[in-house]
């Protein structure tokens, strides 16, 4: 995959992993490696750059004696992912333009 | 390894980043060793699902801005007493002049990566062109003396056939040149963040 296109859909998905319900770091790989080959010193960086985007606010919450980062999207945030959806839409369309014409030609041949 | 060595070996390696900065990283990096031994991860096994502490520094470094690299380097190498005041002064004339050399060399190096790269294309362009022309020209040439004629379309076929190589053999050395850059970026700031042994 292209880095560049990489890096833009690791970010939406990480906002994604908060969408429902805020997360810690932990989690949010486990949520996304299924989809995305994402390491710990990937992450870190791409939660810096959203909380210092407003994309994302951090907050401590205690656990099992200790402390532990929870991230939870902002509003902005949200919207970034919309903002994803509907851009990729017009994407989808034509991914299934190419998709159909090739696997056409194919049956043709 | 346990995950208080790993967590002072990345301490130390990190070195040279803001202190603010470290602390965040340890704590990131603390944070998902000790969820992961929730999980039923005994220390060893969780530490060793990280990445090598050289990975980790290296995305931090390229991530991080030069111009904050040098600032802490300056910072914690340098006392900033009224004597070392009075000398950075006095002194001004020898290390502006020295960073503004430094400074210069980098820009020229960007400055001369960016023209063999310009040149490159430039070259394969012209040849493209010539090869064309030699092929238009043809009908002209060939009317007044066909030999001639006969050279110059073989030519102009070698020049059209020859720039298609080359277009790749331009991209192929354009990418190891932007990644030579790229390394030597990775270089300069590693200076500031590792300690120089």
């Amino acid at each position: 995959m292209d880095q560049q296109l990489r890096h833009g859909l690791l970010e939406v998905s990480v906002l994604t992993a908060l969408y429902k319900e805020d997360s810690y770091g932990y989690r949010i790989i486990k949520d996304i490696s299924p989809y995305l080959k994402i390491s710990e010193s990937t992450l870190y960086p791409i939660l810096r750059r959203l909380e210092t985007g407003d994309f994302l606010s951090v907050y401590s919450v205690e656990h099992n004696g200790r402390l532990r980062k929870y991230y939870k999207i902002t509003d902005a945030g949200r919207a970034k992912i919309e903002e994803f959806l509907s851009g990729w839409e017009e994407v989808m369309k034509v991914y299934e333009y190419i998709r159909d014409e090739v696997q056409g030609g194919k049956e043709h041949d | 390894m346990t995950k208080k060595e790993f967590l002072d070996e990345l301490t130390k390696q990190l070195k040279g980043l803001p202190q603010s900065e470290i602390d965040k990283t340890i704590t990131f990096y603390s944070e998902i060793i000790e969820d992961h031994m929730e999980e039923g991860a005994t220390e060893e096994e969780a530490v060793e699902a990280l990445e090598s502490i050289e990975e980790i520094v290296k995305n931090a470094t390229f991530k991080a801005p030069l111009t904050g690299l040098v600032k802490e380097k300056v910072k914690k190498s340098i006392n900033f007493t009224g004597p070392v005041i009075a000398l950075l002064i006095l002194g001004s004339p020898l290390w502006i002049s020295l960073l503004l050399a430094l400074l210069s060399i980098v820009v020229g190096l960007l400055f001369a990566v960016g023209g063999v790269i310009f040149g490159l294309f430039v070259t394969v362009g012209a040849i493209l062109f010539s090869g064309i022309m030699c092929v238009v020209a043809l009908p002209f040439i060939f009317a007044e003396n066909p030999l001639a004629g006969t050279f110059l379309l073989g030519v102009g076929l070698i020049f059209v056939g020859g720039s298609i190589f080359l277009v790749y053999g331009a991209k192929f050395v354009t990418k190891y040149l932007i990644k030579g850059m790229k390394w030597l970026v990775i270089k300069i700031k590693s200076f500031f963040v590792k300690e120089v042994n």
